[in-house]
């Protein structure tokens, strides 16, 4: 089933309605557009893609519309047509203004660049050298900003936070006065993060400058009172358009880019490529192949692969995984290492931009990535992309594969890889779900508190705004649609500098803004200064930057590289590199060729399973065990690849009989070690090992969610029994290891998993973990709590850092019920931890049959998790035992004193 | 009252584990880097941080006085955060004119408020001084006594607990005291830690002394 939208409740009937045709034919279409543009177009292009003839004449019509369909189908047109008719016309009728018509958002500075040269292309082939494209982000040199104030352009091509900057400042509103159009690209990716919540505010800013100019402008003191009771009616709003990948549910990102109150169109271009998914495992029928021969077949398949394509693209979870493959690649084919490049994240941007343009050139043969590559940059031809490892969600995997094949009647090809025999079955689940489009929800974050109180600094910078026009504002926003006057309060109330004074001795209580017979100020031009250095939610934790002699390689987090010391061998952008010096924000560091990295980089991946794929894992788990149960009972040996449950896989699947033989094994084996999780039952597993006692929780709800369980019950699990326990996740269930005396047995274990006082249970767990003050730590900085950290900025002594930690700890116990805190909890349980996925499992626990089974060697099923065992102790023990133990284990022979 | 927990680090020199050092020949009580006003230092420059910091500096500083009653209490730089923050740490100076000597010296952040007036102070085999200055001359024969570095060390386990303590370096000639303010996280002083130097680490209640394994550096620090 679709994932469902839930409607708001300022909903009119109709609010988003899909594009049913479109232009009836080309011709038709062509006739609405202004004549230049017509004929152009027709010697161009021909004929118009699906997504152009249903999204154009919405556009020309004026209508807020959302168009959705996959990359290289002619989406910058399909929204650019209707800017350029209108410039086209205005030109005509000498009614063309000095200002901005149309801006453009995206969330690439990368994206950004290539757009303005999409866009002066077609410009130039028409002749039109009155309509100025000029592009504006972090990286717009002096002269040029100074040129765009001049002048601004007609189409302005920006990121989210440069278009804040923009209209934060008074001397800029003038250009957005006429603006016609905001064209929001990659508005799925951004609706999922901070970013698109504070873009879509300062989008109702942008709004409230083109609708209301009179009364957006702060009052013009030269000219007298402007008068509000004869202000214009107010002008017509923006028309906005949205371009997004394929996600689900559409009226839920429609709602997103135009708020609750407005209407929006729906243009979904259903028109699929065709799309090939195959499926390689490289363990043939052996489910558990020695050590590393599985690694080794994976990269002769994917050599064999790479040579035989023109282009691949190689699509890894985590950076590391990125690294260590690269690096194998091209010692495994090194006639090619040349033509082999690494691209993720952490890389040096001009490292990114040489391998970018070098595949735009097809001058490479592969590229190994992490997920910096699955956004829309230009990235040329691709004939295959294949995925190590599964990728954990629907959308993720179609929107990876859709790199491949840059036309519409080209081919997408992708390539799942499984790297162990878990990873087989869920890459299977996968390879179905993605033939099905079966897309997860998208998720969208509500009423970011940070991102309120930085909003409200910008809007205090024109001293002109009220609280009630700001709290309207705020709620003509779809992240803040549901925002309480008591919420919105409070976050004004922490930026006028108040909340519980603790100080009796304290002067001058210094606050962000000054709220003065309703309207909101800034009480001294220092703020504007700091907002405009601060403006953003993208937090980096603090990074060293990897150079080879004065060249700048990349960059690697501080701790990682804390944890070194000179000689030891690590990998970045694919080379083995030898660290030979670290200063305070450099580390210098020379090839080393043939060495084995001894520190490895460890990268947890963070994606966590889709509660689709999950769900239909344990489909596919109970459908394998009624099928394979007979078997074992009936005692008779089983051909393996010819019995009931292969056959099943093979055409439920349309896998391959030896990979269907290696997942009945895998089955096999754990009903003969323990029992098969499935639908029907929670299954837990006992192992006693030395002192501990392990506990296996097949909970299949993905890393997050048991993230979240664990927590809850690992801390039930202390209150009941006192003690600590270790914690291992992963997105199939979770490890609990106690000690002898916190046993337990099914009828408590089933207490434990009630559904009562979890959030509070939660929240009492979260207490002392590291996880909310991480958290914390972002929050604080959009918050505008706390500067954000510059680079450059000197650590160590002389300067007494603020640190995140302590202002914490401070807040938690003065002033429980800050803004920033409740924020930096709700990061932490929605988007970190999922708590409502770890909450529904409960309620359905209680409702279902257990089954505790002991087990004298970890089940096949369980292996996983006893391997990856990323240990974290619940601090559930008070700081001074816990200090207590740690010394004696760390110190144990160093004398000490008592009181 | 729970009695804090006190070592004596050398003969006659004490360390409380409020981040006071005690000298026993002086009568004297150590204390660095209080950066009283911190909150306030930074709410003037606009960030918002709870006002929060200087009660606590103020009623431990006098739990220190009533416990010891010193002869002399040395504030060994960096008093104030900056000129902002000066009210609370002057109002402190202030009530206690009569009662206590207080010297103030100099350090790198209170470059610009009145009161510190010295810079260093000798008294008999000990020397005082900030430590943000290493062109200062110290004494032949003394002990250098000094804050600035804020001082702290990590203890951990390999489940992921960690946990930062300030902490006090102590050697035959040098002692780097740790930050007296709560809002000093600390920086960790095992990589810096020479061969001839001890680390006591202060718990709330507890004080621990230190060799870390992998401390030894192998050239001196700067």
């Amino acid at each position: 089933m679709p994932p469902r939208h839930v409607k708001s409740e300022a909903n009119l009937a109709g609010q988003f309605s899909r594009v049913e045709k479109g232009a009836s034919t080309d011709a038709a279409l062509l006739a609405q557009l202004q004549g230049e543009l017509a004929a152009w177009f027709q010697r161009r292009f021909g004929q118009f893609s699906q997504g152009q003839r249903l999204a154009v004449p919405e556009v020309l019509a004026g209508r807020s519309t959302l168009l959705s369909s996959p990359t290289g189908t002619g989406k910058t047109l399909a929204a650019f047509l209707g800017v350029f008719d209108e410039l086209g016309r205005r030109h005509d009728a000498k009614t063309l203004p000095d200002s901005i018509i149309a801006v453009y958002v995206s969330p690439l500075r990368a994206l950004a660049y290539d757009l303005q040269k999409n866009l002066q292309g077609p410009l130039n082939e028409l002749g039109w050298d009155f309509v100025r494209v000029g592009s504006r982000t972090g990286d717009t040199s002096l002269q040029d900003r100074a040129a765009q104030k001049r002048r601004p352009p007609h189409i302005l091509v920006t990121t989210p936070e440069s278009l804040i900057l923009l209209l934060s400042q008074e001397s800029w509103l003038m250009a957005f006065r006429q603006t016609r159009f905001l064209i929001i690209d990659e508005l799925h990716a951004l609706a999922e993060s901070k970013r698109g919540s504070l873009l879509m505010v300062a989008a109702e800013r942008l709004e409230d400058i083109v609708t209301h100019p009179r009364t957006s402008l702060p009052a013009p003191e030269e000219t007298g009172s402007a008068n509000r009771a004869d202000e214009p009616s107010p002008m017509r709003g923006l028309v906005r358009i949205g371009l997004s990948a394929t996600v689900a549910p559409l009226e839920t990102v429609a709602e997103f880019l135009v708020g609750p109150q407005r209407s929006c169109r729906i243009a979904e271009v259903t028109q699929r490529k065709a799309m090939k998914v195959e499926l390689f495992s490289p363990l043939r029928q052996n489910p558990y192949p020695p050590a590393g021969w599985g690694a080794a077949r994976v990269l002769e398949e994917l050599g064999a692969l790479i040579r035989s394509r023109r282009t691949t693209l190689v699509f890894c979870n985590v950076r590391s995984g990125a690294e260590s493959i690269g690096a194998r690649l091209k010692a495994h084919m090194p006639d090619l290492a040349e033509e082999i490049e690494v691209h993720h994240a952490s890389l040096d941007r001009s490292v990114r931009l040489e391998v970018e343009d070098k595949l735009k050139r097809g001058e490479l043969r592969a590229v190994v990535c992490s997920t910096s590559l699955e956004m829309g940059i230009d990235i040329g031809s691709i004939d295959t992309v294949v995925m190590v490892s599964a990728p954990k969600g629907v959308s993720r995997a179609l929107q990876r594969v859709g790199r491949s094949g840059h036309s519409m009647n080209e081919v997408s090809h992708g390539v799942l890889v499984a790297s162990n025999i878990n990873d087989l079955v869920e890459c299977t689940v996968t390879a179905r779900m993605m033939e099905q489009r079966a897309l997860e929800p998208v998720k969208i974050h509500d009423n970011p508190l940070d991102v309120l109180a930085q909003h409200l600094v910008g809007l205090a910078l024109y001293g002109s705004v009220t609280l009630d026009e700001a709290f309207a504002m705020m709620r003509r926003s779809y992240p803040f649609r549901a925002l309480t006057r008591d919420q919105f309060d409070r976050v004004v109330q922490y930026l006028e500098g108040g909340g519980a004074s603790l100080e009796k001795n304290y002067r001058d209580v210094f606050g962000k803004i000054h709220v003065v017979d309703g309207v909101m100020t800034i009480p001294s031009p220092r703020i504007a200064r700091d907002f405009y250095q601060n403006v953003g939610t993208i937090v980096a934790p603090p990074m060293i930057q990897v150079k080879i002699g004065q060249r700048p390689i990349g960059e690697v987090e501080e701790w990682f590289i804390k944890g070194m010391k000179p000689g030891d061998v690590f990998i970045l952008n694919g080379r083995s590199l030898r660290l030979v010096e670290t200063r305070l924000l450099t580390a210098k560091v020379v090839e080393a060729r043939n060495a084995l990295p001894t520190i490895p980089r460890w990268g947890a991946n963070k994606i966590p399973l889709g509660s689709g794929l999950a769900a239909e894992v344990v489909r596919l788990r109970t459908e394998v065990a009624q099928r394979v149960l007979p078997l074992l009972a009936a005692g008779q040996a089983v051909a393996v690849g010819d019995d009931p449950a292969s056959a099943w896989l093979i055409s439920e699947y349309d896998i391959s009989r030896s990979n269907a033989a290696a997942i009945t094994k895998h089955f096999i084996l754990q009903a003969s070690v323990s029992l098969i999780p499935t639908a029907d039952y929670v299954l837990v597993e006992v192992f006693p090992e030395g002192e501990l006692i392990h506990y296996f929780f097949h909970s299949l709800i993905g890393r997050s969610a048991n993230d979240a369980l664990s927590r809850i019950i690992a801390w039930r699990v202390q209150q009941a029994k006192g003690g600590n326990a270790l914690v291992t996740i992963d997105d199939y269930g979770f490890l609990l290891s106690l000690r002898d005396f916190q046993q337990l047995e099914i009828p408590e274990w089933k207490g434990l998993f009630r559904r009562e006082d979890a959030e509070a249970d939660l929240q009492a767990a979260l207490a002392d973990a590291n996880l909310v003050k991480w958290q914390f730590r972002g929050v604080s900085q959009t918050g505008l709590m706390v500067p954000r950290r510059v680079r450059g900025e000197e650590r160590g002594a002389r300067a007494l850092q603020w640190s995140a930690e302590i202002i914490f700890d401070v807040l938690r116990k003065y002033e429980p019920d800050h803004p920033l805190l409740q924020e930096a909890y709700a990061e932490a349980t929605l988007r970190f931890l999922d708590m409502p996925r770890a909450l529904a499992f409960l309620e359905i626990a209680q409702k279902m049959p257990w089954k505790q089974h002991g087990i004298d060697r970890v089940s096949p099923f369980s292996f996983g998790i006893y391997v990856s065992r990323i240990k974290e102790t619940m601090m559930l023990e008070d700081p001074e035992t816990a200090i207590e133990r740690l010394y004696n284990e760390m110190y144990g022979n160093v004398e000490t004193v008592a009181d | 009252m729970l009695k804090r927990s006190r070592i004596e680090a050398q003969p006659g020199v004490w360390v409380d584990a409020r981040r006071a050092l005690f000298i026993e020949s002086l009568g004297a009580l150590v204390v660095a880097d209080i950066h009283w006003g911190y909150a306030q230092s930074h709410r003037a420059v606009g960030n918002l941080l709870p006002i929060w910091g200087d009660s606590q500096i103020e009623s431990s500083l006098r739990e220190l006085l009533v416990e010891y009653q010193p002869r002399e209490m040395i504030w060994l730089g960096d008093s104030v955060h900056t000129a902002d923050g000066r009210h609370a740490a002057e109002q402190f100076l202030d009530q206690h004119l009569g009662s206590t000597r207080i010297t103030v010296l100099a350090g790198n952040h209170d470059r610009r408020w009145a009161r510190p007036q010295i810079k260093s102070l000798t008294r008999e085999r000990y020397f005082f001084h900030h430590g943000d200055k290493t062109e200062i001359p110290v004494p032949a024969g003394s002990v250098e006594i000094i804050g600035h570095h804020h001082p702290a060390a990590g203890i951990w386990d390999r489940a992921g607990l960690r946990m930062k303590l300030p902490a006090l370096v102590t050697s035959e000639k040098r002692f780097i005291l740790p930050a007296f303010s709560p809002w000093a996280a600390g920086v960790d002083w095992t990589p810096r830690l020479l061969p001839e130097e001890k680390l006591w680490l202060l718990a709330p209640s507890r004080i621990f002394a230190v060799r870390p394994a992998r401390a030894i550096a192998r050239t001196p620090s700067q």
